[in-house]
């Protein structure tokens, strides 16, 4: 019994040194960081923040009310010190259990994040899941815009990209990932890239980072190929003409059914051989004109020529102007050539692949409104 | 005079000083006197007139009448019993018997003239049902034995009769069918229910706290049960059925854990229906038991585990509470057990009263003064809401003092308390016996077919008993 009992209290004892009530904080007696963007003034870090103020319903309503938002600047020569300001502005402890997202100046970026990926990758407070942007303009300025769409700045970036990534047409990069890539070594990576756009917020296509540094951009309108290469399931729209009449627009959504990227090393030179098989719903057409299977035999070429197009020149762009692996095409060589891949120098045998990119495509829905067509589909 | 004779004369004379309570009635037979005792609260004083006195004084006008003649074709009384023993006189007459004595005999005749004040079978007060039968049992025990007879016509039907109590004399009565009912169960409870020495029993919860293996623990070893129709359910199913004298709640035993959630609607009711049920009073004991613990964990120690919209309104809910989420937990929880203490020992009359009042203070008038979030206020009425689900309700009684204990655990080591309380919990359960048996089975030890025969309460698919009860007729179908 006496045994028992010491058990049980030796279980207590170090439950009430390790855990307890030690690390007891009510959730309204927090500071709500909601977002944090990060820029480089000088030689100093600005951490812009935007916080939750929490007010209580207003009297006589029944409906609760939403969080509404104020901001707080601070400076310091690293992360710690610009930590230890924003801490002594607060009225509560910083809590960043609630941060949605992680706003990088372009300056910031192009000196490197990686810094402060591993700093969310290590520190308890952050969500792993966080999701980080690169701001054309400064992060104070872009959290301090007065959103109506949303609760906040960091609720708006937030639900923006995790929409558009759900719909596949751009990606949700997470810390975790970011940071495997950084793991990785040889390779780059895009991060959503957002800016003010006649006073709204708005996506703007990719930041590329190349050993975590900002190297370039990728124009929305030219996001398709990195899409096609990288998101899990990309819905994206092609515009068509008419192989025969140029004015009608045939408008599909194409989907991905299967996505085989394989890598060969011949004669010292990397291959990288990419296939896609795409099934494309033709949506509508601009002047509804009978479809022959002729023209739909045209069309899904046009649509394989076009994603092809879209892929090469993006990988091309990577090659060149970029110098980086930004689609991980090492993981692929590593895994399927791993006694080459620890011999050659990833970097520079990149540049110089080979990449030959097969699109299939088919035609699933034609939508077809001609009564005397002679085949159904 | 012969030596009985005066025996029975010196009780008599006993009983005539008025002391007991007893009442002496001296009829005169010819030369001979024959003296009736009785106590006139417990006899019914119609069938003591019209069956007794009175047809003794019209036989015995002209006719001698020995005791032997009276026994065999004076007197009309059905349950009648003759004895010689002057010592036992004192028990049948507190037992509600009246005892017939001639003075020319060595014997006396007990006649069965019990009246007792008994209300009328009605539905269940406590084990309510939207589908089952609404005979209940009542405090009368014959009653709710004639209850268990006319749904039970099978000869293997036994009731074995119990006194217990020094002073009360209660009548217990152990009901069972013998080719079903493992003989080893019947054997443990006869033995408890032997071994009991008290002065009084005077509902059936005392007779439930003796057969209990520690007066310490904390659930329920044996069900209660009101309906008589469960009462039966329960004796096919291989248990033993206990009905105390002036209880109207009669217990079964062995009970496990599971089974106190089982409701003889499920058995009535759809399939999928019995399933959802089952489903939602499983879920609905684990609300009431955690989600208090719950919010204090989230609240006050890990709220990252919510998404950050849900952390937000958590905390724009809480923004002028004054009080730490473990204190407000704590007063919402008291005021609620408060309530229903109040409406259970409130005259029906005013219950609407606490209620009413109950609504207001609760669920406005500490939300518009900032005392209490609104988010509490679901919160601590769900937890309420969800304690009565489960038609035996001793089975929540326990939970709802768990709940307080998981809200302390809580309140100091944050999640990491709450999976500590809820495992020495799930241990306590799972080391418990009822009468020998896991208290946790069919769950653990685990039976696939136990567990399924309980989940779809369909007396189609049910083809077996319980194997853990281990019952001589193994198979219902």
């Amino acid at each position: 019994m006496i045994r028992k009992c010491s058990n049980l209290l030796i279980i207590f004892i170090a439950s009430l040194m390790l855990t307890s009530c030690w690390d007891y904080g009510d959730i309204d007696k927090k500071s709500m960081t909601i977002s944090i963007g990060i820029e480089q003034i000088g030689d100093k870090v600005q951490f812009s923040g935007e916080l939750a103020k929490l007010t209580p319903s207003k009297e006589g309503t029944e409906k609760a009310q939403t969080a509404q938002i104020y901001h707080t600047v601070s400076y310091g020569k690293n992360f710690e010190d610009a930590r230890i300001h924003n801490d002594v502005i607060n009225p509560f402890p910083v809590f960043l259990g609630v941060t949605r997202v992680v706003v990088f100046g372009t300056n910031y970026a192009k000196k490197g994040i990686e810094p402060y990926l591993n700093r969310i990758g290590s520190i308890y407070d952050y969500r792993k899941n966080l999701l980080s942007v690169v701001s054309r303009e400064k992060p104070k300025a872009l959290l301090n815009i007065k959103v109506e769409k949303d609760i906040s700045v960091g609720f708006l970036i937030e639900n923006m990209i995790n929409s558009l990534a759900n719909s596949g047409k751009t990606l949700y990069p997470n810390i975790g990932e970011l940071l495997s890539n950084i793991a990785l070594g040889k390779v780059g990576y895009v991060i959503p890239y957002v800016g003010i756009e006649h006073d709204h917020i708005a996506y703007l296509g990719f930041a590329v980072m190349k050993d975590s540094k900002l190297v370039g951009m990728i124009d929305l309108v030219d996001t398709d190929g990195v899409l096609y290469l990288l998101a899990e399931k990309p819905r994206l729209v092609e515009a068509i003409p008419d192989p025969e009449k140029e004015e009608n627009i045939y408008s599909f959504r194409t989907v991905i059914k299967k996505r085989k990227i394989k890598t060969n090393y011949i004669d010292k030179k990397v291959e990288i051989n990419i296939d896609l098989d795409l099934y494309a719903a033709l949506q509508y057409q601009y002047h509804v004109a009978p479809l022959s299977d002729k023209k739909i035999k045209k069309l899904e070429e046009r649509i394989s020529e076009k994603v092809k197009e879209d892929i090469g020149s993006i990988i091309k762009r990577a090659q060149k102007e970029f110098q980086c692996d930004i689609f991980q095409f090492a993981r692929y060589f590593r895994a399927q050539h791993p006694n080459i891949y620890k011999k050659i120098k990833w970097e520079e045998a990149f540049k110089d692949a080979a990449v030959n990119v097969t699109v299939q495509t088919k035609i699933i829905n034609k939508n077809l409104e001609d009564p005397n067509a002679k085949k159904k589909y | 005079m012969k030596r009985k004779n005066k025996l029975f004369v010196e009780k008599i004379k006993t009983f005539s000083e008025g002391k007991f309570g007893v009442s002496v009635r001296k009829l005169t037979i010819l030369n001979e006197e024959a003296f009736i005792l009785y106590i006139q609260e417990l006899t019914d004083g119609k069938i003591l007139s019209d069956s007794i006195i009175k047809p003794i004084l019209q036989n015995g006008k002209d006719t001698m009448l020995t005791i032997d003649k009276i026994f065999s074709s004076v007197i009309y009384i059905d349950d009648i019993s003759m004895d010689d023993d002057e010592n036992k006189i004192e028990d049948y007459i507190l037992k509600g018997k009246s005892i017939i004595i001639l003075s020319n005999s060595e014997k006396y005749i007990i006649a069965n003239t019990l009246k007792i004040e008994k209300r009328a079978v009605s539905a269940p007060q406590v084990e309510t049902t939207l589908r089952g039968p609404r005979d209940s049992f009542t405090e009368n025990m014959d009653t709710n034995l004639s209850l268990i007879r006319y749904r039970i016509k099978d000869p293997s039907l036994r009731m074995d009769n119990f006194v217990i109590g020094r002073r009360t004399k209660t009548n217990v009565a152990v009901v069972y069918i013998e080719d079903i009912a493992n003989k080893k169960h019947v054997d443990e409870v006869k033995k408890r229910l032997d071994e009991i020495d008290i002065d009084g029993v005077l509902e059936s919860g005392y007779i439930q706290k003796f057969i209990l293996n520690n007066t310490f623990d904390l659930f329920p070893q044996a069900g209660i049960v009101e309906q008589s129709d469960t009462a039966c359910q329960n004796i096919l199913e291989g248990k033993l059925c206990i009905i105390v004298e002036g209880s109207n709640l009669a217990l079964v035993v062995p009970k496990t854990f599971i089974e106190f959630l089982d409701t003889g609607d499920d058995h009535y009711e759809n399939l999928y229906l019995a399933i959802f049920s089952k489903m939602l009073r499983f879920s609905a004991l684990g609300i009431a038991l955690t989600l208090s613990a719950l919010y204090v964990a989230v609240v006050s120690f890990h709220s990252d585990i919510l998404p950050p919209q849900y952390i937000l309104a958590i905390a724009t809910s809480r923004v002028t509470v004054p009080f730490n989420a473990f204190l407000e937990v704590i007063a919402m929880e008291f005021i609620t057990e408060v309530l229903r203490e109040a409406s259970i020992r409130l005259p029906q009359q005013v219950g609407a009263a606490i209620s009413i009042v109950g609504a207001i203070v609760i669920g406005q008038a500490a939300v518009a003064a900032g005392l209490i979030s609104p988010l509490m206020v679901i919160i601590a009425s769900l937890s309420m809401m969800c304690s009565f689900v489960a038609a035996d309700y001793t089975i929540m009684n326990p939970i709802r003092i768990l709940k307080f204990m998981m809200i302390f655990i809580t309140g100091i080591f944050g999640i990491f308390g709450f999976t500590l309380g809820f495992t020495f919990i799930i241990i306590n359960l799972c080391s418990q016996t009822s009468f020998g048996i896991p208290y946790f089975a069919p769950i653990a030890p685990f039976n696939f077919q136990d567990l399924k025969n309980y989940i779809f309460s369909d007396v189609n698919l049910e083809r077996k008993r319980p194997k853990f009860l281990n019952t001589i007729d193994k198979t219902r179908k």
